[in-house]
C-alpha cells in the first residue's frame, strides 16, 4: 500500500506544481490582454467607435449569437455611463488607466482623466494604491496633477494648488461642480446684460468664454461676488 | 508533447486504479478522489490558458491591422472577422469599464436604478487628504414623491433637516449638500483620529458625535511646563476647518503671547493634526 501512496503523492504533487504555473500563465495573460486592449484605445479610439457602429446598428437575427452577449454588455454599460454622468454633473471624454502593480492584495494604478464640468474644462492626473485588508479595503491617492478652466480667479487657483498638496481629489470634484455652476450663473446673467438697448457698456468675451466687463456700468465685483463668496467658503 | 503527458497520465492512473480496485479503504478512496479532483483543475486551467492565448492573437491581429490602417472586415477571413469584432467589443467594454471605474474613483454617486426604476440608490464616497473614508449609502423611492426609505448615515447627522429643504425641489442639490457635509464630518473626525495617532502628547478632552466641537489639552513647553486648553468650534458643518479657536491657560501672559496668537491662527487655518505637529516642531508643545 505504501508503495501506491507513494505514487499518488508523485502525481498530486506535479498536479499541483502544474496547477500554480498555469494560474500564474493565466493572470499574466489576462493582465497583458488588458493592456494591449487598453493600448488599442489610446492610439486608436476613435477608429474603433467608428467600426463598432456598424455592428451595434446590426439589429435583429443579424447579430451573432457571440457577440449578441458582448454587445448587451457594451449597451447597458453606456446606458449606466449616461446615468453616472448626469447625476454626478461631471462628462469624461478621455479616460487612461495604467496598472502599475497588481497582486492578490494591491492594486497600484495612474489615471489620467480628461473632461468638463457644465462650462469648465478639466484634466486630472493622479495615482491611486488600493490594498485589501481582511475585510477593509485602503485606499488613498498618492499623486495628484490638476489642469483646470478657471485658474485666472485667484481664489480658485490658491484653491487647485492646496487640493494637489493635500491629493484630495474628491473635493476637487464636489468643488469644481459648485465653481461651474456659479461660473455658468455669471455668464447667463452677463448675456442678459449683453442684450440692453442702451449699451452703454461693452461685454468682451475673455479667452476662456468667461465675459468681461470693459466699461462697467457699477462694478463688476458688486454684481455677483455673492455667487463666488459662497462658493469660495466651501473651497477650504 | 502534451499528448505524451496525457497518455503517461492514463497510464499511471490507470495503475494506481487497479491497485486500488484491489481493497481499498476508506481514507484511499477520498485519496483518489482528490488527485482525480486535481486533475480535473488542471485540464480545466490548461483549456481557460489555451483560450486566452488564441485571444490574445485575435487582439494581435486586430492591433496590427489598425496600425496598418487596413481594412478590418475582410471577406476572405470570414471566421477571423467575429474574432476581430469581438477583440473590438472586449476592447470597448475596457474602456467603459474604466469609464465607471474614474466616476467611482472620483466620488461620484454610483447610482443604480432599482426596482424598474421606482427606486434609486445612490453612495456616498468620503476622503480627507486623499484617504477614502467611509461610504454611505442611501436608496430613495421615487414612486409618488422623493422619499428616503433606507441609509446608514448616523443618526446624529442632520438628515432630515436637508431632506426637508431640498429633496423634493432639487435632487441634484440635496446630494450635493450631503456629500459636501458627509465629507466635512468624515474629515473632522478623520482629524480627531490623526490627532490621536501622531500627536499623542496632545490629549482630547471632549468631542462631539458631529464633531463640531473639540477641546484638547496640550502641554506648553517652557521653564515650568503649563496646561493649555484649546477649544476648536466647527461652526459651519460643510468644514474641515474651525470657524473659532480660542486658547485658555492659567497662565494669562502665555495665552496673550506672540507665539500662541500665532498657534491660534494655526489651528483655524490647518487641519488639527497639521497644526498640531507643527506647534510641536516649533518647540511651542510638547
Amino acid at each position: 500500500m505504501s508503495r501506491l501512496n507513494r505514487l499518488r503523492k508523485i502525481m498530486e504533487q506535479k498536479y499541483e506544481e502544474e496547477i500554480q504555473m498555469l494560474q500564474q500563465e493565466i493572470e499574466m495573460l489576462e493582465a497583458e490582454q488588458e493592456e494591449t486592449l487598453r493600448s488599442i484605445f489610446i492610439e486608436h479610439g476613435d477608429r474603433l467607435q467608428h467600426e463598432l457602429k456598424s455592428v451595434f446598428e446590426e439589429r435583429g437575427g443579424a447579430q451573432k449569437p457571440t457577440l449578441s452577449k458582448l454587445i448587451t454588455e457594451v449597451r447597458e454599460l453606456e446606458k449606466d455611463l449616461r446615468r453616472q454622468t448626469e447625476i454626478n454633473g461631471i462628462a469624461l471624454n478621455e479616460c487612461f488607466v495604467k496598472t502599475l502593480h497588481k497582486s492578490e492584495r494591491k492594486l497600484v494604478q495612474q489615471l489620467r482623466l480628461a473632461g468638463h464640468c457644465s462650462v469648465l474644462l478639466f484634466q486630472v492626473e493622479f495615482a491611486v494604491t488600493e490594498i485589501q485588508e481582511g475585510d477593509a479595503l485602503l485606499r488613498r491617492v498618492t499623486e495628484l496633477n490638476i489642469v483646470v478652466d478657471g485658474v485666472e480667479f485667484k481664489d480658485f487657483s490658491a484653491f487647485v494648488s492646496r487640493v494637489e498638496d493635500t491629493k484630495d481629489l474628491l473635493l476637487f470634484f464636489r468643488t469644481l461642480r459648485t465653481f461651474s455652476e456659479r461660473c455658468e450663473e455669471r455668464r447667463q446673467t452677463f448675456q442678459h446684460f449683453q442684450m440692453t438697448p442702451t449699451s452703454q457698456f461693452q461685454v468682451q468675451s475673455h479667452p476662456s468664454k468667461l465675459p468681461v466687463l470693459q466699461k462697467p456700468l457699477f462694478d463688476i465685483k458688486s454684481l455677483p461676488t455673492y455667487y463666488f463668496e459662497n462658493a469660495v467658503a466651501s473651497w477650504k | 508533447m502534451d499528448g505524451q503527458v496525457e497518455t503517461m497520465e492514463q497510464g499511471v492512473l490507470g495503475h494506481l486504479m487497479a491497485l486500488e480496485r484491489g481493497g481499498m479503504g476508506q481514507q484511499d478512496q477520498h485519496e483518489s478522489q482528490r488527485l482525480e479532483m486535481l486533475k480535473v483543475r488542471a485540464v480545466t486551467l490548461r483549456a481557460q490558458r489555451d483560450q486566452l492565448k488564441h485571444q490574445a492573437d485575435a487582439v494581435k491581429i486586430l492591433k496590427d491591422k489598425i496600425s496598418k490602417d487596413l481594412p478590418l472586415d475582410d471577406a476572405d477571413a470570414a471566421g477571423g472577422f467575429i474574432e476581430l469584432q469581438k477583440s473590438l467589443l472586449t476592447a470597448w467594454r475596457m474602456q467603459l469599464k474604466d469609464l465607471q471605474r474614474a466616476h467611482h474613483l472620483i466620488g461620484g454617486y454610483d447610482l443604480v436604478e432599482c426596482k424598474e426604476g421606482k427606486s434609486l440608490c445612490v453612495s456616498f464616497h468620503t476622503a480627507f487628504e486623499g484617504v477614502y473614508l467611509e461610504t454611505y449609502n442611501m436608496e430613495l423611492d421615487l414612486t409618488r414623491t422623493v422619499q428616503i426609505s433606507r441609509h446608514n448615515i448616523p443618526p446624529s447627522f442632520p438628515l432630515e433637516s436637508i431632506a426637508k429643504q431640498l429633496l423634493q425641489k432639487d435632487l441634484k442639490g440635496f446630494l450635493q449638500t450631503l456629500s459636501q457635509k458627509l465629507n466635512a464630518l468624515a474629515g473632522r473626525r478623520q482629524q480627531v483620529y490623526l490627532l490621536k495617532e501622531l500627536v499623542g502628547s496632545v490629549e482630547v478632552m471632549e468631542s462631539s458625535q458631529l464633531c463640531n466641537i473639540l477641546v484638547l489639552m496640550c502641554t506648553a513647553q517652557g521653564e515650568t511646563p503649563k496646561a493649555v486648553l484649546c477649544t476648536l468650534e466647527y461652526g459651519d458643518l460643510t468644514q474641515c476647518l474651525p470657524t473659532r479657536v480660542s486658547i485658555e491657560c492659567e497662565d494669562k501672559t502665555l495665552s496673550e503671547s506672540p507665539q500662541w496668537k500665532k498657534n491660534q491662527l494655526l489651528l483655524l487655518e490647518s487641519p488639527a493634526h497639521t497644526a498640531l505637529l507643527t506647534m510641536r516642531r516649533m518647540g511651542s508643545i510638547a
